[in-house]
């Protein structure tokens, strides 16, 4: 009897799981991995254009692999990317989410809303804006150091905080701060097609400035910088400039950086101190002059300091004047310092941040420069 | 087998353990935002009282553990509705957990999985445990190291993902407010632990009862801090935006490209927690059963009320907005079994002891006094 | 004779009388075909003429004690008249036996014969005498096959009940010492003895032990085994909870820390109880190599254990379920590896590890020259041509051999390690990498609470005693290891010297 019922138990079992499947169960090679993908305003009356490329696992050297499907909602189209090809597309590996132009200026929080929800895509996704007409094409153009243009794209801006700086390193869930945060405008990078030999590829451009979640203009690599020291992002790049304005440059490589905004609240006038600190070394000295002295050194810094804070006061002015949305968080410092006045203005802070002014101080240290203490002396007798 | 005590540590263990067991869905509240950690603090000052009240009852009666503490202070009659009452409430507890856990995995992993089965599995799980004695849960307890190396893990491996700016304005949210989530912090999970007392009737007498809660409090207190800084620092003012933000914090953390995506070591932290907790709510469930109806052996009920837990899983909720809707309402919903009963317990408690004691001390003063003149 | 009784039978039933030639009849019928028995009668040179008659079994004896510890003496003794305390005088003054004992029980005599005594009957009494003949052949004491290691004793036990206890008897020289005798068996009516060190041994272990081997009821006893499986606390489990060991230095180490032992004739295994869970991984070797390399050793075992059980699991469920896990390159060269495999992991999984334990199994049993044919097989056909053959997909089988290396390295586990990688592997199965942690907490659930005599077998899981600790993960110095395991033994101090003595 007592076997019998073991017997009956144990087949209950089996069968029950037999019949009901391993619900999740996805085998390795039937997946296809999806390394990017784009969104498109979709014609024929669709509202969304999608660009998947992926991985065929077919391959033994990583090949990508395109599918352009169209939807009236962005999951619509994922979904129906089944339709078109054998395997189910894999997510979670997916880097880049590139956004054409006409689709940011007609705002994004739609799409990073479904990205943040879905369960398979990662939040540390980078969306980019696209400045060609659409951002499918993007996908399609080649990488040079991988061979796909999703994962050259992603590991240029995650390199670019440590080594260039000109481009804004924001992921998916931090841009859904800036949205959702007062006080802070959304920016993301840009991306644009070039032709580099014989290879079309794409570039990074600086980056796109939104007023709330739509797209209304853009700043060059060189003004994005500028923007990195402000919201204290700056982790290595370079500082060029030309300490005579005479078109003849030094270079400046940057090791640390490090920002302090603090606010100032007299009556109406709001004032914004910002304090910048850079330790740098100097990597490279094309004037004729010689900076690798101690003088020369003071010099380089003065000329540097005064390089940095020009360009940030210009960009703040440019900004207030052309864009009125407050891209270095402002408004979030203040509310951080002073709750109430913030309380007071928040509602029409944007007009309020075209009226702050702004008190730049830079410190450039340069204490080492390269392996060399002088510099090359090219002789004067034959 | 029953003859093992359970020790101090294992207590501190079980304890921590049942505390953090809804870890996952308290770490963070939508009204405060980033003060959260005032009220968790505040929540702690406010248990403290209950502590001593524990003691006392413990002290008064030691060796018993709560329903016969109840039939003790109260009658029979009455002890055993109360008794009832509380097996109401452990069963409830158990099957809130079970669904926290089978939608956890549903939304956030697997949505095809059915909830039932994964609940299946941390019944099933819990059944054999509890079935296999007390003390059983006490040894399986004492994996905590386990959960907190991996919080701790977590928090510094995302030192550099934070920012603290995050956590600024501090007190933002006015103090009513504050007062109010620290009430509810109160009393999910602090207050659940009265089906603990239960389990005490196993520790050894001698074991100092205030002194257990208070360090397994601490601890804990420590720990739900550092989940709450940690998921408010990484992922800032939408932290509320999502079901499970310890989760979703954890995604973002990723060590040198290799070492990433590691957030199924949350479910896994989930997982353990709830199983000890899902552990203790059963067994106090069967006792009280066994205690009714006066079988010796509270084995006898185990494998019916873990039934009776997973069919009540399903029919809990709705939808998962109702769910979390209902906490505040919920917590309100808890007050009589976890403050009113144990205080009522304990001033009755308190009544009898003073009667008995009074006939002692007139015996004592007629001896003493002729000795006085 | 004619009657269809058999000779245990009649050995119940009947006594010795006082006449002789009765006696000799009612052994030799109680012997009946059994031509190993050997008759000797003797009677004294002088006048009156005593008679006597001695039994023993061909082939147990060794001849030359009864030449002339017994013959020699007797036909020596020329008394004047019948004593009437013949039998005591014999015993007393004239046989040099070593071992004498006067006996009226029918059970006694037989079992004496059979065991090797030699038996003397005199004319005219009814009480017999056993003297210690013993002498037959049994095997040279040498190292254990399967308990080898590279430096320390290398004695191992034999068959021989004897032999054993003389190993144990050497090592542990204190009166303390207590070596019971009992037998077991109905019909093999085993020799064993139960061994222990009174002062340190649990006494509620040593009742228990006691009164579980009374209970035991059957047949015969061929290995002790049979009897670890009657006597365990749950002999359903495929745990062990009785230890067991064929060297004599273990043996005497798990005495001196408070186990009893069983020595049973006829098998060179001893068992010992109470047996812990860590017990498997201890390894006397550890003890007589330098500590710190001992304990990396004791560690690895232990992960060895880990991985050999979960290994088949995780990489089923980080594969088919969680490939989030795994960096993009590891899934597109799995993926890539697994193009054209027709099976699903799962199945691929279970077939290989099948196939393993194939191997296993046939590779402790098979003939020294079939080796080579052997690795052929394996290395060959298994690993090369069905990954070729993309019947199952080359990470598979590289997991499966990596899981059966560890799984071989702690050898007496395999009882539950086996099933266990297959249930884990089953259930990361079914919902991934969470099914795989209930089965590890189901799993530790259970071995929790088995108990061997009374001791729970995972002690370490809630002593926090920093003494309880020190041989468990590591070993530490002895120096250092002051106390007995707390819950062996009841006398904790482990050398009553200090320890900076030493």
């Amino acid at each position: 009897m007592k076997a019998l019922k073991v017997f009956l138990v144990a087949l209950l079992t089996v069968s029950m799981l037999c019949m009901t499947g391993c619900w999740n169960y996805r085998e390795l090679e039937e997946i296809a991995i999806v390394t990017g993908f784009a969104v498109d305003k979709g014609k024929n009356g669709y509202p969304y254009k999608v660009t998947f490329e992926f991985l065929d696992p077919k391959e033994q050297q990583p090949k990508p692999r395109y599918l352009i499907t169209q939807g009236k909602t962005i999951f619509e189209a994922m979904r129906n990317a089944i339709a078109d090809s054998e395997r189910r597309l894999y997510f979670p590996d997916a880097k880049i989410l590139v956004i054409s132009k006409d689709l940011a200026a007609s705002g994004v929080a739609p799409i990073f809303d479904f990205v943040l929800r879905d369960q398979e895509l990662r939040i540390t996704m980078i969306p980019v804006v696209s400045t060609a007409p659409t951002a499918g094409e993007m996908l399609q153009r080649q990488g040079i150091s991988s061979t796909l243009i999703s994962l050259d794209i992603w590991k240029a801006i995650s390199e670019s905080k440590e080594n260039l700086s000109e481009s804004p390193n924001i992921q998916l869930y931090e841009a859904v701060n800036l949205l959702d945060g007062d006080g802070c405008a959304l920016v993301l990078a840009t991306i644009k097609p070039i032709q580099q030999g014989e290879l079309e590829t794409v570039e990074l451009d600086g980056s796109a400035i939104f007023k709330k979640d739509k797209l209304v203009g853009y700043i060059k690599r060189e003004d994005t910088k500028f923007l990195s020291f402000v919201r204290n992002k700056v982790q290595g790049g370079l500082l060029v400039f030309s300490p005579e304005n005479d078109g003849q440059n030094i270079t400046l490589e940057i090791f640390g950086s490090k920002t302090k905004i603090t606010p100032e609240i007299q009556g109406d006038q709001v004032t914004m101190n910002i304090n910048v600190e850079v330790q740098a070394s100097l990597a490279e000295d094309t004037t004729v002059k010689n900076y690798v002295t101690r003088d020369g050194i003071e010099k380089a810094e003065a000329s540097a300091q005064k390089y940095l804070e020009s360009g940030i006061q210009q960009l703040i002015e440019k900004t207030q004047k052309n864009f009125g949305c407050d891209i270095f968080c402002f408004g979030k410092t203040i509310s951080q310092y002073h709750p109430d006045y913030w309380n007071i203005v928040k509602d029409k802070w944007d007009q309020e941040f075209t009226k702050v002014k702004c008190n730049v101080t830079a410190k450039v240290k340069i204490d080492i420069t390269g392996v060399t203490k002088d510099k090359i002396k090219v002789s004067e007798n034959g | 087998m029953s003859n093992q005590k359970i020790t101090r540590k294992q207590m501190q263990s079980i304890l921590f353990m049942f505390w953090t067991g809804s870890l996952v869905v308290a770490a963070s509240n939508k009204e405060v935002k980033q003060d959260y950690w005032i009220c968790l603090l505040i929540s702690a000052l406010l248990f403290l009282p209950i502590i001593c009240i524990y003691d006392r009852l413990i002290k008064l009666y030691p060796g018993k553990n709560l329903f016969e503490i109840n039939d003790a202070v109260f009658g029979k009659l009455v002890g055993h509705i109360i008794t009832a009452i509380y097996i109401m409430y452990a069963i409830l507890l158990a099957s809130q957990l079970t669904k926290i856990f089978a939608v956890f995995i549903r939304v956030v992993n697997m949505a095809e999985t059915p909830e039932l089965i994964t609940a299946a599995f941390m019944v099933l799980v819990g059944a054999l445990v509890v079935t296999r004695g007390p003390e059983n849960i006490a040894r399986l307890a004492k994996y905590t190291w386990l959960v907190i190396v991996i919080i701790l893990f977590t928090f510094f491996a995302g030192f550099k993902d934070m920012e603290f700016s995050n956590m600024l304005p501090v007190m933002n949210s006015d103090f009513p407010t504050i007062l109010k989530v620290s009430a509810i912090g109160l009393i999910l999970p602090l207050g659940e632990s009265v089906l603990c007392l239960t389990l005490i009737s196993n520790i050894r007498p001698e074991e100092n009862i205030k002194k257990i809660f208070l360090k397994a409090l601490v601890f804990n207190t420590i720990i739900y801090i550092i989940v709450a800084i940690r998921n408010v620092a990484i992922l800032g003012p939408s932290t509320n935006m999502y079901y499970f933000p310890s989760y979703e914090a954890v995604s973002i953390i990723s060590l040198k490209e290799f070492f990433s995506r590691f957030e199924v070591l949350i479910g896994i932290n989930l997982m353990l927690n709830g199983s000890i907790k899902f552990c203790v709510c059963l067994y106090a469930s069967s006792l009280g059963l066994s205690h009714i109806f006066k079988l010796p052996n509270y084995k006898a009920f185990t494998a019916s009320c873990a039934i009776l837990i997973i069919t009540l899983m399903q029919l809990l909720y709705q939808d998962l907005q109702q769910f979390f809707n209902f906490i505040p309402y919920g917590a309100i919903s808890s007050v009589p079994y976890e403050i009113i009963l144990p205080i009522a317990t304990w001033i009755g408690a308190e009544i009898r002891a003073r009667m008995s004691s009074g006939t002692k001390s007139s015996k004592t003063s007629t001896n003493n006094s002729p000795e006085k003149t | 004779m004619e009657s269809g009784k058999l000779s245990s039978q009649i050995v119940e039933e009947s006594k010795l009388t006082t006449s002789l030639t009765d006696n000799i009849v009612l052994i030799r019928t109680i012997f009946k075909n059994n031509d190993t028995l050997t008759m000797r009668q003797l009677e004294t040179p002088t006048d009156p003429a005593i008679k006597f008659c001695l039994f023993f079994s061909d082939g147990m004896v060794n001849n030359r004690l009864i030449n002339q510890d017994i013959i020699r003496p007797l036909l020596e003794y020329r008394p004047d008249k019948k004593e009437p305390d013949l039998i005591d005088l014999i015993a007393k003054n004239i046989t040099l036996s070593d071992t004498v004992e006067k006996t009226t029980d029918m059970e006694k005599i037989v079992q004496a014969i059979v065991y090797g005594d030699t038996v003397l009957l005199a004319d005219g009494f009814m009480e017999a005498l056993v003297l210690n003949t013993k002498g037959w052949q049994s095997r040279s004491i040498e190292e254990p096959e399967n308990e080898r290691i590279l430096k320390g004793p290398r004695e191992g036990f034999t068959e021989s009940l004897m032999v054993n206890l003389s190993l144990l008897r050497r090592r542990i020289r204190t009166p303390d010492f207590k070596m019971e005798y009992l037998n077991l068996g109905v019909r093999t009516k085993t020799h064993a003895c139960i061994c222990y060190i009174d002062g340190i041994a649990a006494p509620e272990v040593l009742k228990e032990l006691k009164s579980r081997l009374q209970k035991i009821n059957i047949d015969g006893i061929l290995d002790v085994n049979y009897i670890s499986e009657i006597i365990k606390d749950k002999p359903n489990s495929p745990i062990e909870t009785i230890g067991s060991s064929e060297r004599a230095d273990v043996i005497a180490a798990k005495l001196l820390e408070g186990r009893v032992a069983l020595v049973v004739d006829g098998t060179p295994v001893v068992l010992t109880v109470p047996h812990l869970f860590i017990e498997y991984f201890q390894s006397d070797e550890d003890y007589f190599i330098n500590y710190m390399f001992a304990s990396i050793n004791r560690i690895l075992r232990i992960l060895a254990f880990i991985f050999s059980i979960s290994m088949p699991a995780l990489y089923l469920s980080l594969a088919t379920f969680h490939q989030e896990m795994l960096p993009t390159s590891l899934i597109m060269s799995i993926a890539a590896a697994r193009q054209g495999v027709p099976f699903p992991t799962i199945v691929e999984g279970t077939f290989m590890l099948v196939i393993f334990e194939m191997l296993r199994e046939s590779g402790s049993r098979m003939p020294g020259n079939m080796g080579t044919a052997l690795s052929i097989v394996g290395a060959l056909v298994i690993g090369q041509a069905a990954v070729q053959a993309k019947i199952v997909s080359a990470p598979l089988i590289i997991i499966v051999a990596v899981t059966g290396i560890a799984g071989l390295m702690v050898p007496l586990i395999k009882g539950i390690g086996v099933p266990l990688r297959f249930i884990l592997l089953f259930l990361s199965g079914l919902i991934g990498l969470y099914g795989y942690m209930f089965g590890m907490l189901a799993f530790l659930a259970y071995i929790f609470s088995v108990t061997s005599f009374g001791v729970p077998i995972l002690t370490s899981a809630y002593s926090n005693d920093q003494q309880d600790r020190k041989d468990i993960l590591h070993r530490t110095s002895w120096k250092n290891m002051i106390t007995r395991p707390k819950y062996l033994s009841p006398n904790k101090i482990r050398n009553s010297s200090k320890g900076d003595s030493l």
